[in-house]
């Protein structure tokens, strides 16, 4: 803990119990949308048609990014697996820290392009599978 | 310095308005409808960002080109594999006639690492395609 980011100074530091939680699909974003984990572990999940698709987050990474850059409510449903610490920065403040920090700006490309890698290759999946038992 | 600098640094602090008679002659790539762009599995690393026209963005399921998205001016194509360095995840195809400006993977670094508006633009449009997904995603049962 002693060696935090230095883009960190520009967030609020926030303890999460284990099992509550953070936000879900359908709530606006509010004033401090985007998080970035410290320690624990957190499950985003994506509802889809009668199941839901789990994408888990550890630290280092961020999250509740993806709805105030596409400028939409919450899509997916988080909750703290673990207790958790996390930073949480407004739209302002995130985008002022990526801006004097290319380590958060490649971190959060990186982290949104794994996001939808992982989201492509399992909508190719399913379609393969639907094709199948089209067969 | 590198061939082409000058015009890359004006594209980087500049974007749309950098479109010059130079820039288009150094970088200008036009497609003609159904050409390949980019196709899955590949991994060259070029990059384009469109300035005219639209693309499909297409997965090969079984022997057909399934849709995923439709991507016109202004979004960028290839930039997934130029951030993780993994191979094309989809076959991009123009829809009609397209005109690009097509980085290699230098230039791009360059533009990228010069601007924080590139930084950010790259941002929105992963995160309006991971939303994109989503809702497509939900209209398939698993």
């Amino acid at each position: 803990m002693d060696d935090l980011p230095h883009f960190l100074q520009y967030g609020d530091e926030v303890t999460i119990p284990a099992r509550e939680l953070i936000y879900k699909v359908g709530e606006p974003t509010g004033d401090k949308p985007i998080y970035y984990v410290i320690a624990g572990l957190a499950k985003l999940e994506y509802p889809l048609s009668a199941s839901s698709f789990p994408l888990w987050i550890t630290p280092e990474n961020l999250f509740g990014l993806v709805e105030p850059l596409a400028e939409c409510p919450r899509i997916g449903t988080v909750r703290a697996s673990e207790r958790m610490i996390l930073y949480r920065w407004t739209v302002e403040n995130f985008t002022l820290a990526a801006a004097v920090s290319w380590e958060l700006g490649l971190a959060t490309i990186a982290g949104l392009t794994r996001e939808l890698r992982i989201l492509n290759a399992e909508f190719g999946e399913r379609l393969s599978r639907r094709e199948e038992g089209r067969r | 310095m590198m061939e082409g600098y000058d015009e890359i640094m004006k594209i980087a602090f500049q974007a749309e308005d950098a479109l010059s008679e130079k820039v288009i002659a150094k970088f200008g790539r036009k497609f003609h409808d159904k050409q390949i762009l980019i196709k899955e599995g590949e991994i060259q690393q070029k990059i384009y960002w469109i300035t005219s026209g639209e693309v499909y963005v297409t997965r090969k399921v079984g022997e057909k080109y399934r849709v995923m998205a439709t991507l016109g001016k202004g979004e960028l194509i290839g930039e997934m594999s130029f951030i993780d360095k993994s191979v094309r995840s989809a076959t991009v195809i123009a829809k009609g006639d397209v005109d690009t400006l097509e980085f290699s993977k230098e230039n791009f670094a360059d533009i990228y690492t010069a601007s924080p508006q590139w930084s950010r633009r790259l941002m929105v449009s992963l995160a309006k395609r991971i939303r994109f997904m989503v809702d497509k995603l939900s209209t398939i049962s698993g």
